[in-house]
């Protein structure tokens, strides 16, 4: 049996129970009403794009510091299921934006930086896919992964640095939580189904990523 | 020689290439005129909207800058395996970077202020005293711009893909500094000192964290082998 698939059957199990207890069991947020429920996909998928870049750039880091394609793997891995949250995030982001603000996207520079982000780890996939031979892509990619995490900062912090639509921090901010207690405990539960997912995902697509080295390794002419 | 020595003969050698060609300078320069031009007549004569435009304008013209002369400068160093000896020769290859940085700021800068001046005149600024600021700002969007750019071509000099993915990887890069270029020069045309002072040091922070990680990694980004 594929030793992957119980901790993916859990995943799937805690984002199930999230999703129902989410839709159907927390009450609706008293001003936006229910399009506030998809802050349970929105939020998590933001913050594990954040999570997930990080663990690039120490994977990136690692990597030069060690030599050892296994951080290379972590770090490749991980800014590819970053940028599907990211992704996640954008459109869950502009859903929720038509339903309240009224419109799919605005200038926010909260949106906008998201948007850059994306482009970002687009770009250090590029350049993994540009280059043919496997260590100096490891080493290229680590460059690259260490730079690009320098914009996840902006993105954070651009809801304070610029007058926007994005609402300011409600949870991570000085002081208690700006919401309600009950949709807080929701909030956090859907974060940690969302990081079992990602958990998961990560080594699945670290496995793969062994496995293409394990071929290239063989097509390699002898030294 | 020492770091610094070995920068400075390294930038002063892409200034006499770029200013004997003067390639780059050239197609920025007249990419910076077309569009102002272009703005200038669909916009209309009406000053205070291409005012409010002024900034953005320059500093869309300033990032294909960025892209062009960083690229130009590579290419001749790449051609004839000129940067391996290079590499090979210095003892401290950070001086490639610093010296690839200062010849792109400076020719940054310089162009900055060429499209400034044109943007002057073709946009109806109103120059204030203040508007002296554009210099050392000019400069400051030139390190920051030349420090991430000068990095990132050395990561895409040999990748299959370059012409697509310099711009891919460069230019969100350069996004904060953009944002950062365009806010500051519209507060100095504005007359607002305090906001230009700010946006000022988050470029100054930006500038510092691309140099300081340029410097850690250049070496391991730019090895030709």
């Amino acid at each position: 049996m594929d030793r992957r698939l119980p901790f993916g059957w859990l995943a799937a199990v805690a984002v199930a129970i999230s999703t129902v207890v989410g839709l159907f069991i927390v009450p609706a947020d008293a001003a936006q009403g229910d399009a506030q429920r998809i802050m349970y996909v929105h939020v998590p998928s933001a913050w594990l794009a954040y999570a997930a870049f990080f663990v690039t750039l120490v994977g990136s880091l690692l990597y030069l510091v060690r030599r050892d394609l296994r951080f290379d793997r972590v770090a490749a891995a991980s800014a590819e299921i970053g940028l599907v949250f990211t992704g996640l995030t954008i459109v869950t982001g502009a859903i929720w934006g038509k339903a309240t603000w009224g419109k799919w996207w605005d200038w926010d520079p909260r949106l906008t930086t998201t948007a850059i982000l994306f482009v970002i780890y687009a770009g250090y996939l590029l350049l993994r896919q540009s280059i043919v031979e496997r260590r100096r892509r490891a080493r290229l990619a680590a460059v690259f992964g260490i730079i690009g995490f320098l914009n996840v900062p902006v993105v954070h912090f651009s809801v304070l640095w610029w007058r926007g639509l994005h609402q300011a921090p409600t949870i991570v901010r000085p002081g208690d939580p700006t919401i309600d207690h009950l949709l807080l405990i929701e909030l956090l539960a859907s974060v940690v189904a969302f990081t079992l997912v990602y958990v998961w995902l990560l080594r699945g697509r670290i496995d793969l990523e062994r496995s293409h080295d394990d071929a290239e390794l063989q097509l390699e002419p002898a030294p | 020689m020492s770091l610094i020595a070995d920068a400075v003969t390294l930038g002063r050698k892409d200034l006499v290439v770029e200013f004997r060609a003067r390639q780059a300078m050239a197609s920025a320069i007249a990419l910076a005129g077309i569009a102002l031009v272009l703005v200038g007549l669909a916009v209309g004569p009406d000053p205070d909207r291409l005012r409010s435009l002024a900034p953005a304008l320059v500093w869309i013209a300033l990032l294909y800058a960025a892209i062009a002369v960083a690229e130009r400068m590579e290419r001749i160093d790449r051609a004839d395996d000129a940067f391996a000896g290079l590499w090979l020769v210095l003892a401290d290859r950070r001086a490639l970077y610093l010296g690839r940085v200062g010849s792109l700021a400076t020719v940054l800068a310089f162009l900055q202020l060429a499209i400034w001046g044109a943007a002057a005149v073709l946009l109806d600024l109103p120059l204030r005293v203040e508007a002296l600021a554009l210099v050392p700002l000019a400069v400051l969007t030139g390190v920051a711009a030349a420090a991430a750019a000068a990095l990132v071509m050395a990561l895409v000099a040999d990748a299959a893909h370059r012409p697509l993915l310099l711009p891919v990887a460069l230019l969100p890069l350069l996004v904060p500094t953009f944002l950062a270029g365009v806010q500051a020069s519209a507060a100095l045309l504005g007359g607002r000192a305090g906001d230009a002072v700010g946006w000022g040091s988050a470029l100054l922070i930006e500038a510092s964290l691309f140099l300081g990680v340029g410097l850690l990694t250049y070496e391991t980004a730019s090895n030709p082998e």
